[in-house]
């Protein structure tokens, strides 16, 4: 019988290095009780802070107060099959400070979807987990 | 004619659209809320009807998922060259998959990633509405010639 994989725990240190290597992310948040998920395209700050952009006009463009949401990166191989996700529970809020947007566009971050992305959401993270498939065995 | 340089726009796709979209990507997201916090997980699906599918292993968080009242479902197409692509967002309720006949039905349909469990379990969310997003580009063809 072969061995099937099972899931293994990435590392503090191994989730940091692919937040960090990782252009295209999910946020949920709740709207009116349940979970919605949007894909962002972020970047990650000095203190492992996540940024990205929104519009004024959508749910956490309007954000007043911080809320806590869910943030998840992914990667998998179609070829073998390996997978791993990392995610991230956290507190969002808007921020504002125009040297904040600068250095989040010096970043190079580009948003997606495309628009008029002039909001700036930064998620801190309260707790940080990864999981990661080994690549299914050969038969 | 539209002729703006570059123009890039968003479209909000109808239902159909949708579900022929989500039906092109093979790993896709369920947002659950657990102890009132919303998390993330992904799963490799399939369409099945106008439902969506997808098989958890033992001890997975997801082995619950029927006991919570809505969840959600993202999948996604992007283009990083261009920043063009799709994202489709699913709300439904998630039920367990009983009985051996539907189970391997659905054990024909190209869910193959993840292949943890010997007997997986199914999940299946019974979408009650879903939206979609689609941005297009424009690309002015002078400046791009020869890209394609």
């Amino acid at each position: 019988m072969t061995d099937l994989p099972q899931l293994e725990d990435l590392s503090a240190v191994a989730c940091q290095r692919r937040l960090q290597q990782t252009e295209l992310g999910r946020v949920a948040l709740l709207v009116d009780g349940h979970p919605e998920i949007f894909p962002v395209n972020y970047t990650v700050g000095p203190d492992n802070e996540i940024y990205f952009r929104t519009d004024p006009g959508a749910k956490l463009g309007a954000l007043r107060h911080a809320e806590t949401v869910a943030f998840e990166i992914d990667g998998f191989d179609e070829e073998s099959h390996a997978g791993w996700s990392v995610l991230v529970v956290g507190e969002a809020y808007r921020v504002a400070a125009p040297d904040l947007l600068a250095l989040v566009e010096q970043s190079g971050l580009r948003p997606w979807p495309a628009g008029e992305k002039t909001h700036v959401v930064r998620i801190s993270p309260i707790k940080v987990t990864g999981r990661y498939l080994p690549h299914a065995p050969l038969d | 004619v539209k002729t703006a340089e570059n123009a890039v726009w968003m479209e909000h796709l109808p239902p159909d659209k949708s579900w022929r979209l989500l039906a092109l990507a093979s790993v896709g997201r369920v947002g659950v809320v657990v102890d009132g916090l919303p998390e993330i997980y992904p799963v490799n699906y399939a369409v099945d009807d106008r439902s969506i599918v997808f098989r958890t292993e033992p001890g997975s968080k997801l082995r619950g998922l029927a006991g919570h009242a809505m969840v959600c479902f993202e999948a996604d197409g992007l283009n990083f060259d261009d920043h063009t692509g799709w994202s489709v967002l699913a709300r439904g309720r998630a039920t367990d998959v009983a009985g051996a006949a539907e189970t391997h039905r659905l054990e024909a349909l190209p869910v193959d990633f993840w292949w943890v469990a010997e007997h997986p379990h199914w999940i299946r969310i019974d979408v009650a509405e879903i939206t979609g997003r689609e941005i297009h580009r424009t690309v002015d063809p002078v400046v791009h010639h020869g890209a394609y």
